[in-house]
């Protein structure tokens, strides 16, 4: 879930930027020219995932993937997951400018925790290892976005502690849900083009 | 006088091993159109790509206009020289506007801002497409797209121009279009596919693939008339051909053939103008055959399938 | 992909008339002054401006509100809890609320003046000359262009599994195929990039792209309508650290 503008006080604001800034600059140091357009596509396809609902109970929810996004993309999740934040302010107004920043790094962060705790199973030979680090990998960067959004709505004054104890129980379904869905697609992926996965699950060379 | 398109037996592997092409021998003339027939899979989209440059040559085995391509920098020095159309617009017109599109190649080729819009203007209106500048393409009907595909290498103003079935999914008014296009660009072509009207319509030479290597290289009438070649070589010879062979023998009327299951069946006259057309054709299952011959031509006017 | 808002809009007002550049970066001082804002009456202005902003730019009404609506339904929980939470009271709590969707709706209601008054990709050729960098502004346009391609994609798919009677629910099944199916968009957009690759170095593509636009010079309308948001923003500001 992304942080709405209007709710956070300005140091917030420009620790997010800071914060930010920081690691976008240096992951997109390692995104060459080449691997544009690869970036897009993957950004493009995850922005438009990140649209679908899925109905429960009286309402819906919405996938943010991020988990997926990171074990697929890597060290690029983290622009990847920032321009998708930007179109999503600018076309639906989901989120906002101000807390771009912020939101990036609510996002972002986890997803390349979730790569790196998809590589920890390089070396496991269980039979189904690709879908449950997938799982793990959804699962834990949701875990993440949730603790580091009840952390940030914590710092914003006491007032603010009932809704981060909510936005930390809302969090636990979802990641449950997040972890599904990813374990579903990287073990898709797995069966029909294993290259795109990153470490040893890839089963023939390129 | 130099090919525009010299090549010497090259063979290509993919990098999984997978034998693409073997051993091919071409050489295209200035001027030329030729086009390669085969499968899917025979090996032509990959030998555009490789003529392009996308594709890395062995040891330089390919020469554009006298220059051998080797590694992997000529891709963008030869954008002026010989520009590749893909199959699906969808790849290649990745801007938000018709205009940034065509624009590109020329931007990239360090065209003053001038000289960038004149090439556009120039290149719309040999497609047909003047105003459609600020269109999104994205948005165009499958022709339209068709069009600023061919408009975003025209800018370019390559002398050689490679393509890649070209006239696939388009309604019919659309491929027509597309065909005189094609016919009315002016320097040497390459084209690979599977439409047998725009072979016959812009063909000098037709080049037939099959599993990586070349079966035949000739005329097209030559080649599209002979049925086992085409058969032997994973290809079907088309109905319109048929018909063209069944107008051009005079000599009997009903012309019939079998192939694979089915039994056509031709009645050839003269209209009221005195002109060679087929009358009648229709075709039907070897089963349907079987179970209810026709009768013979002297009973009932129509013809039969038999031997 | 495009705005339903920037498609439906007169597209002659005076904002869509501004300098994209300088509408950016006022509109963008805007925001960032209201950002900082703590003091109700210097919220409500800000409010008041902001739709000022909207009228100006004579955006249909009906697209904005229903869009502004949703988050101002989000900001407006904040009602029902802070009057609780808030350790200085009940009266302190509902004042921060107010300041709350005050605020947020400013901000986002801001954006379509900003980026629905233009072509999307005029704003990023905008952004790029104010310094955006040129790897994020290829991304932006890639991303942009193709995101219309995999709605579509997106949308046929669901068709057809509509189509053979699928009901998407909260059940595990419904997430195993969501998955499958977002696998199977990654793949084929996957395969798809090494073409469009191969098509854009075949046109000669380096490392970067961006747009090409041609922005009028600057005229003093353009810094005059520049000025006024600036000291607007400042006047807001000033307003906010005077009470």
């Amino acid at each position: 879930m992304h942080v709405s503008e209007g709710v956070l006080a300005f140091p917030a604001i420009a620790a997010g930027w800071t914060g930010t800034t920081a690691i976008a600059v240096a992951s997109l140091r390692a995104v060459e020219g080449k691997d544009l357009p690869k970036m897009a596509v993957l950004t493009a396809v995850f922005f438009v995932a990140s649209l679908i609902h899925i109905p429960f109970g009286p309402t819906s929810v919405h996938l943010t993937l991020n988990g997926l996004v990171g074990v697929v993309i890597g060290i690029g999740a983290y622009p990847a997951i920032l321009l998708g934040l930007a179109l999503q302010a600018v076309l639906f107004q989901h989120g906002g400018l101000t807390v771009l920043g912020i939101n990036g790094v609510l996002m972002g962060l986890p997803a390349l925790a979730a790569y790196g705790i998809f590589r920890l199973g390089d070396g496991a030979a269980h039979r189904n290892k690709t879908a449950l680090f997938g799982f793990l990998a959804g699962a834990a960067a949701t875990a993440l976005t949730g603790l580091l959004l009840a952390l940030l709505l914590t710092t914003t004054g006491k007032a603010f502690l009932p809704v981060a104890k909510l936005a930390l129980f809302a969090h636990l379904p979802l990641m449950v849900v997040e972890g599904l869905v990813t374990a579903a697609a990287v073990s898709f992926l797995a069966r029909v083009k294993p290259e795109m996965l990153p470490g040893t699950h890839a089963s023939r060379e390129v | 006088m130099i090919p525009a398109i010299k090549i010497d037996h090259l063979s290509f592997q993919y990098g999984n091993g997978i034998e693409a092409l073997r051993d091919i021998d071409l050489e295209i003339a200035e001027g030329e159109t030729v086009v390669f027939i085969g499968p899917n899979g025979a090996g032509k989209s990959t030998l555009l790509l490789l003529m392009r440059g996308l594709l890395a040559a062995p040891d330089g085995r390919i020469q554009i206009a006298g220059e051998r391509l080797d590694g992997e920098k000529k891709v963008e020095e030869m954008a002026g020289k010989v520009g590749l159309v893909f199959q699906n617009p969808d790849d290649q017109l990745f801007c938000t506007t018709v205009f940034d599109d065509v624009a590109f190649g020329p931007v990239n080729m360090g065209l003053s801002q001038a000289e960038v819009t004149a090439r556009v203007d120039r290149a719309l209106g040999a497609v047909g497409l003047a105003g459609y500048e600020s269109r999104v393409p994205y948005h165009l009907s499958g022709g339209e797209k068709r069009r600023v595909s061919l408009a975003t290498i025209y800018a370019m103003e390559p002398g050689i121009l490679l393509l890649d079935e070209p006239t696939s999914h388009l309604d019919p008014r659309a491929r027509q279009e597309v065909i005189s296009l094609i016919h009315s660009f002016a320097g040497t072509k390459v084209i690979a596919t599977h439409d047998f009207e725009l072979i016959l319509k812009v063909a000098d030479r037709v080049v037939l693939f099959h599993q990586g290597s070349i079966r035949a290289d000739g005329s097209p009438i030559h080649i599209l008339t002979d049925e086992d070649l085409l058969r032997e070589n994973g290809m079907a010879m088309p109905l319109v051909v048929r018909y063209l062979m069944a107008l051009h023998s005079g000599e009997h009327d009903g012309l019939h053939a079998h192939e694979h299951e089915h039994v056509y069946h031709y009645h050839t006259g003269e209209d009221d103008e005195g002109r060679r057309v087929v009358r009648h054709a229709h075709f039907h299952s070897h089963d349907d055959e079987k179970d209810h011959p026709h009768r013979h031509p002297d009973e009932s006017g129509e013809f039969a399938a038999g031997e | 992909m495009e705005s339903v808002i920037d498609q439906s809009g007169s597209k002659k007002s005076a904002i869509h008339r501004m300098d994209g550049r300088l509408k950016l970066l006022g509109l963008g001082c805007f925001i960032c002054a209201t950002a900082v804002l703590r003091s109700l009456p210097a919220l409500a202005a800000a409010f008041a401006a902001a739709w000022c902003w909207v009228l100006l730019a004579r955006l249909p009404l009906g697209p904005v509100l229903r869009r502004t609506g949703m988050a101002a339904l989000f900001l407006g929980s904040f009602f029902l809890i802070l009057p609780f939470s808030h350790p200085l009271g009940a009266n302190a709590g509902l004042k921060q609320a107010a300041a709350i969707v005050l605020k947020g709706v400013a901000m986002i209601v801001t954006i379509f003046p900003m980026f629905h008054t233009a072509p999307f990709h005029v704003s990023i050729k905008a952004l790029e000359r104010l310094k955006l960098s040129p790897k994020l502004v290829t991304l932006s346009l890639l991303t942009y262009r193709y995101a219309a391609t995999y709605q579509d994609q997106l949308r046929t798919v669901r068709t057809s599994m509509t189509s053979r009677g699928f009901h998407p629910g909260a059940n595990l099944r419904t997430l195993g195929i969501l998955g499958d199916l977002i696998g199977s968009l990654l793949i084929r957009s996957f395969e798809q990039t090494e073409r469009i690759y191969q098509a854009m170095r075949s046109r000669g593509y380096g490392e970067s792209f961006g747009v090409v636009h041609e922005f009028q010079p600057l005229q003093s309308s353009d810094w005059s309508k520049f000025g006024s948001m600036i000291i607007l923003s400042g006047a807001l500001v000033g307003l906010d650290l005077s009470l």
